[in-house]
């Protein structure tokens, strides 16, 4: 097994499940708690990776940040590197692809608090954001918790846009499911099934702990 | 967001003022289904009462508290408290609800099931040192007998238990103004009981004034000491509970109120303060109310109302209305008995005093009742 491939993998999951937690929450507080007419159309937004090609997505962000646009050309002066065909070109696309499975659960947790819990708050004199710490992030926690967990296991499986935007460099950009299509073309079936055999438990374990999470098979406190 | 038009008036949480202010409101809410909902009133702090805002579910009871609370902005007219302006419709006057000195005990507790007892109490005593805030938390539980519950959580405790922590976690904050939510809809037959007479002994000793949502007539007798009748958005009767209760000024008000008939009557004459009048088939005396009105809505309390049988024997009553019973309906420890004596009459008895006197449908009685029981309201 490449073990390259996964310590990539794992690198890009991390920082995006990271940063996805970051920007994520207030992306799902707005979600949960605006009340804009338009907010449909953000709705839509966020959701469009769960139903675009990949491909589409990778498309357009190397036509966005490629070296022939102005954010590309800003982004080589600023770093000393092109964007597209790096590991930081990677956690971007990583992290648009993987936003809605990031922000989905957490706006779904949030708005699911009971609204009287963050009147009462604010009655006994807190702020909106003394609110959102003390009443609504531990009243969600099992929808942060999945929030996290899917948008990590989700930029492990991901596939297309990590070929449109990254390519295939050993040590970089070459993440375990490219690392599987590179063995199978190769012809090499017997170490493409022991990757995809550890991808495939991988997953099913991720899966099983987010259910049972929000089973609350385990207190989270 | 609603922060754009948002102005804090400072000195909200001050040192109390020599004079308690007063709590203005004079606000209309507007929704968008077109019902609107309209009061103008004072709550006085000095002397501290306990005014109800009594009315029918649906009636606008709870937005009326929230717009006070600052959780809902008025479509129209002013909140003020004292000198201070929370909420004036067109401009840009607006207090949060963080700022405003209000105890808010909501219909089922909001407590925050996530904390303990203890941290739910001191929830909001942010601006405190951890041992003012230890003081003060272990002040008011010993105040409120909860010093052996501190450690538990809400899903833990009793509606009763419930609701005193609730009570705590407001009044730890040391309120101006206490609004309270339907005290008593979360706890059932048998708490309520205690809990109503332990309210009004606790309400009584705090000196602050307090604002009492309710749509029980039990509840509102029990804790009041002024009432208002809300109804489809509109004030329609301040004064006493007692007053409120029997002398409604309005038909919408007597219903509310738990009048157990109220029925047209006409009058006929009227002569040495007693007039006669016309109600269904039947004919009734009452107190003469004065004034030019010939038409009114008569009410007359079920436990006014005697049930007899017999030859009618000689009593200062002066109605004895023969007729016939229509239909029993058993009422806990009462028994509601609905009579047909030329209009339908409803009279509340015993259970013991139903079966003694064989009361079922069909079986003949008198009704007797003095005349100045029944209460006349002007139809205009």
């Amino acid at each position: 097994m490449n073990t390259t491939a996964l310590a990539t993998s794992l690198q890009l999951a991390g920082a995006t499940s990271i940063i996805l937690l970051f920007v994520g929450l207030p992306t799902a507080y707005w979600l949960a708690y605006s009340r804009r007419r338009w907010k449909f159309l953000i709705e839509a937004l966020v959701a469009l990776p769960i139903v675009l090609p990949p491909t589409v997505l990778g498309f357009y962000i190397l036509v966005a940040m490629g070296p022939r646009s102005p954010a590309g050309q800003w982004y080589e002066r600023f770093a000393g590197q092109p964007f597209p065909f790096t590991f930081e070109g990677l956690v971007l696309a990583s992290t648009l692809f993987s936003f809605p499975f990031a922000v989905q659960p957490m706006a779904a947790a949030f708005a699911a608090v009971d609204r009287r819990l963050l009147e009462a708050s604010w009655l006994l004199g807190v702020s909106r954001f003394g609110t959102f710490r003390r009443v609504i992030v531990p009243q969600s926690i099992g929808g942060l918790v999945t929030g996290f967990v899917l948008s990590f296991a989700h930029t492990i499986g991901e596939f297309g846009v990590v070929l449109m935007v990254g390519g295939n460099i050993e040590g970089v950009t070459r993440t375990v499911s490219i690392d599987i299509y590179d063995e199978v073309q190769a012809f090499n079936y017997s170490a493409a099934n022991q990757t995809a055999l550890v991808l495939l438990v991988f997953s099913f374990a991720v899966l099983a702990s987010v259910y049972a999470i929000n089973r609350k098979i385990w207190g989270l406190w | 967001m609603n922060t754009q038009n948002v102005r804090d008036v400072e000195g909200t949480v001050g040192p109390t003022p020599t004079v308690a202010p007063t709590l203005n409101v004079n606000i209309e809410k507007r929704y968008s289904d077109g019902t609107t909902i309209a009061a103008d009133f004072d709550l006085p702090s000095n002397p501290p009462q306990v005014s109800i805002v009594f009315g029918p579910s649906g009636a606008g009871k709870t937005t009326l508290l929230r717009c006070i609370a600052g959780l809902e902005r008025p479509t129209r007219g002013r909140i003020r408290y004292g000198e201070e302006i929370w909420s004036q419709h067109g401009t840009r006057h607006w207090v949060r609800p963080q700022k405003r000195p209000i105890g808010y005990l909501f219909q089922d507790f909001a407590l925050f099931p996530h904390l303990t007892v203890e941290r739910n109490i001191a929830f909001g005593l942010g601006a405190f040192s951890r041992s003012e805030c230890h003081q003060k938390v272990e002040a008011i539980s010993s105040r409120l007998g909860l010093e052996g519950l501190r450690g538990r959580r809400p899903g833990e405790l009793s509606g009763g238990e419930q609701q005193r922590v609730a009570l705590a976690r407001v009044l730890v904050r040391e309120p101006r103004i206490l609004l309270l939510d339907e005290p008593f809809a979360a706890l059932d037959e048998r708490t309520r009981e205690s809990v109503r007479s332990y309210l009004r002994n606790f309400l009584s000793q705090l000196e602050i004034p307090a604002l009492v949502v309710t749509h029980d007539w039990i509840d509102a007798l029990a804790l009041g000491d002024e009432m208002m009748v809300l109804s489809r958005g509109r004030l329609l009767q301040k004064g006493s509970p007692q007053e409120v209760f029997t002398r409604p000024a309005r038909r919408e008000v007597a219903a509310a109120v738990g009048v157990d008939t109220v029925a047209p009557g006409r009058m006929l004459d009227r002569a040495d303060g007693v007039v006669r009048l016309r109600v269904g088939r039947g004919e009734l005396l009452a107190v003469d109310p004065g004034g030019e009105d010939n038409s009114f809505w008569v009410c007359i309390r079920g436990e006014d109302v005697t049930i007899e049988q017999g030859p009618p024997p000689r009593s200062s009553a002066r109605n004895h209305l023969s007729g016939k019973v229509s239909a029993v309906f058993p009422q806990g420890t009462l028994t509601k008995v609905v009579l047909d004596v030329g209009f339908e009459l409803v009279a509340l008895v015993t259970r013991q005093a139903a079966r003694d006197l064989n009361l079922a449908p069909g079986v003949g009685i008198s009704a007797v009742f003095k005349a100045s029981i029944v209460h006349l309201i002007p139809t205009k």
